[in-house]
């Protein structure tokens, strides 16, 4: 009676164990993988990757919104910050930042851009903000993550337009200017 | 011998109660970690360090990439406004007006949250592309089969649970405030079709 005691213990203080791996790993695994393949994607890290209208055969992201074009950049800054730059349409559009475990860490959205660009200087934690111009500056609190440009097609016949504003998003190194 | 068979059998049972006990905890989460209004169900921690880590886990699969509140708030319904669960046996009318946000739009999802393949390649309706009635509000028709005006696949008869996500971007203070209180589009069953 008391082996079998112990070890209905030992099954559930390891399945315990396990229960707790799994949520605290959880997203930063995933987040991994999706950095991992927007890189492969794109050629690299630091670079864009435009994806195409969202369809069912192509839905990059899981519950993604068909009424967006998505593009993505997957940054480490243990080179060094990186620009973000991206015209910004008077139709909803926005980029945002999302730390290695998932957490959307910055947004920008078109009502938050001048004069329709968007300039922006995303640095490492820890390190000194550079002077970038005009450009906004905003720190992430992990090196690696990911940055994503939202791009509203609010109806169909305007779906070329819209892709046309969707590609002038870049992600590249601050040193490469 | 024994001892290695029953060492085995401990870490097998653990495993097996670990991410069985970690599956059911992000498919279903604990009565009040969410806001409703009807059968429309969401978290303002989304997207924020603030969420907890079972949220950021449950995100992670069902979500990934969600934005913080500020910019965008996600209503999740799996049930209509009944209560009952939506099945992409049957009809279902979403009757609704403009919600408080500078966009927003309904998208129908299988059950493993991914969009419903259809051949009209129709997928969601927004502030922009839904057909309105004279006064503004809207019905959309969600089926398997083509319906007149606002037609959203509900993918193939028998093709099981279907959800559907309510985006709000810029969402109005109201909906950060109390977004239990928002007048949301209502889902009625209309029969099999």
């Amino acid at each position: 009676m008391r082996r079998w005691m112990a070890r209905s213990l030992a099954v559930l203080a390891a399945a315990a164990v396990v229960h707790a791996a799994l949520v605290f790993s959880f997203p930063w695994l995933v987040m991994r993988v999706a950095h991992n393949r927007i890189a492969a994607r794109a050629g690299g890290v630091n670079i864009v990757v435009h994806n195409p209208p969202t369809t069912a055969e192509h839905n990059p992201i899981v519950n993604s919104s068909p009424d967006l074009l998505y593009s993505a950049c997957a940054f480490d800054l243990a080179g060094g910050p990186v620009r973000i730059r991206a015209r910004v349409p008077a139709t909803y559009w926005s980029v945002s930042g999302y730390d290695a475990e998932t957490n959307n860490f910055f947004s920008v959205n078109n009502e938050g851009a001048r004069a329709g660009l968007l300039d922006l200087v995303l640095a490492g934690p820890g390190g000194a903000v550079p002077e970038a111009g005009a450009a906004r500056a905003v720190v992430s609190p992990s090196m690696r993550g990911v940055v994503l440009f939202r791009t509203l097609v609010p109806t169909a016949d305007r779906m070329g337009e819209m892709v046309r504003v969707q590609k002038q998003a870049v992600c590249l190194p601050l040193a490469e200017k | 011998m024994k001892k290695l068979l029953s060492a085995l059998a401990i870490t097998a049972a653990a495993l097996l109660l670990g991410a069985g006990s970690f599956a059911l905890a992000i498919a279903y989460p604990r009565a009040g970690a969410m806001a409703g209004s009807g059968p429309w169900q969401t978290d303002l921690t989304v997207g924020s360090a603030q969420t907890g880590p079972y949220m950021r886990a449950r995100i992670a699969i069902m979500g990934l990439f969600a934005l913080r509140k500020t910019e965008a708030v996600y209503y999740i319904a799996r049930a209509d406004s009944a209560g009952d669960p939506l099945d992409a046996n049957y009809d279902y009318r979403i009757e609704g007006r403009d919600v408080p946000a500078r966009w927003w739009s309904i998208t129908a999802l299988g059950w493993d949250f991914h969009l419903i393949p259809n051949e009209a390649g129709l997928y969601s309706f927004n502030w922009a592309n839904v057909k309105r009635k004279p006064d503004g509000s809207y019905v959309i028709r969600l089926s398997p089969h083509k319906k007149e005006g606002n037609w959203l696949p509900a993918g193939a008869p028998d093709g099981g649970s279907i959800a559907l996500t309510l985006r709000l971007y810029r969402p109005e203070p109201a909906v950060l405030e109390k977004p239990g209180s928002v007048d949301l589009p209502r889902i009625i069953r209309e029969g099999r079709p």
